[in-house]
């Protein structure tokens, strides 16, 4: 009995360090920001559109390992801060909106918008230096990348 | 006029489906019976061409990441079957100690989130540990999702896309 109580006092006592912690943890300030890149990957020489550009040697090497294109080139590029419990979207294309809704402690929601219309909602974790991808075919056997890059603190 | 069971032999003929003494008649069907000896070249035939011309089906993707996609649904449908262990004996202590702590925890990550929500937040989910892979895909458009633990990336597949 006198163990018993004992062990409920030592519990308690932790719970209430515990608790101070995770309200510090969860009440601070939480913002993400993030690199987003349209990429376009095929197998054939660099396109005659002077917008697009090569993708450096480090993302293009490491989207090389996963997929089959060894080639890829940028269409457009842009970053942005989301807050934690606030969504951003942004235009990659005419055709391409990107949609980021940050849940806190690294956990997103990723829509993907096709011609104005949600093609795809993804809910995933982006660590800091990690790439997280939402990619699908293109015509003439190409395929097109949308790349989130999550800035290392 | 042919009757089927003479056909099907031709056909296991071919396939070299036949014993000796089946594959002995079926050779004498077809010396004798010209429209036999016909169907049997024309099957001959059609084996020869779908051979040499069979379609590789390629996919669209690198071998690696198309398998892995199937090992990850796999490994996901396993662990959601698998049961939770019953806690023994032994384990009761440890309960009674952490009971408390869950339950103030609670109380604590409550008070935290309403005070996120009176500061503006629009988000009711709660931050959740691990990437819990929710798909929503609205329109039916096919996806799943891929992990390359030495590239750092995690990558969502979509069949369909905008251009």
């Amino acid at each position: 009995m006198r163990r018993h109580f004992s062990s409920c006092r030592v519990g308690t006592a932790a719970a209430f360090f515990l608790s101070l912690w995770i309200a510090a943890v969860a009440g601070a300030a939480d913002n993400l920001t993030l690199h987003a890149r349209l990429i376009w990957g095929a197998d054939r020489d660099k396109p005659s559109d002077p917008n697009m550009r090569t993708v450096e040697p480090e993302t293009a090497g490491k989207l090389a390992k996963v997929f089959k294109w060894q080639s890829y080139y940028e269409v457009s590029r842009t970053n942005f801060t989301v807050s934690a419990g606030g969504t951003k979207k942004v235009v990659m294309s005419p055709k391409c909106d990107i949609e980021v809704e940050y849940l806190g402690a690294s956990n997103v929601n990723v829509r993907l918008y096709g011609k104005g219309k949600m093609v795809v909602c993804k809910r995933q974790t982006i660590s800091p230096g990690e790439l997280a991808v939402v990619a699908g075919p293109d015509k003439n056997d190409t395929a097109w990348f949308v790349v989130l890059k999550r800035e290392r603190k | 006029m042919m009757d089927h069971k003479t056909e099907v032999m031709l056909q296991a003929l071919l396939d070299g489906e036949l014993s000796e003494a089946q594959t002995a008649t079926a050779r004498a069907v077809i010396d004798r019976d010209a429209e036999a000896r016909a169907l049997y070249e024309e099957l001959r035939s059609i084996k020869v061409l779908l051979a040499g011309n069979e379609i590789e089906w390629k996919l669209s993707e690198a071998r690696e990441f198309y398998w892995s996609g199937i090992q990850r649904e796999i490994e996901r449908e396993e662990r959601s079957a698998d049961s939770e262990p019953r806690p023994t004996r032994s384990l009761h202590a440890l309960l009674r100690l952490l009971l408390p702590v869950g339950a103030v925890g609670i109380v604590a990550l409550s008070l935290a989130l309403g005070w996120n929500q009176l500061s503006g937040s629009k988000s009711n989910l709660p931050a959740l540990a691990g990437s819990h892979d929710i798909e929503t895909p609205l329109e039916d458009a096919p996806s799943f999702t891929f992990r390359s633990e030495p590239e750092a990336m995690t990558v969502v597949w979509v069949d369909s896309g905008p251009n």
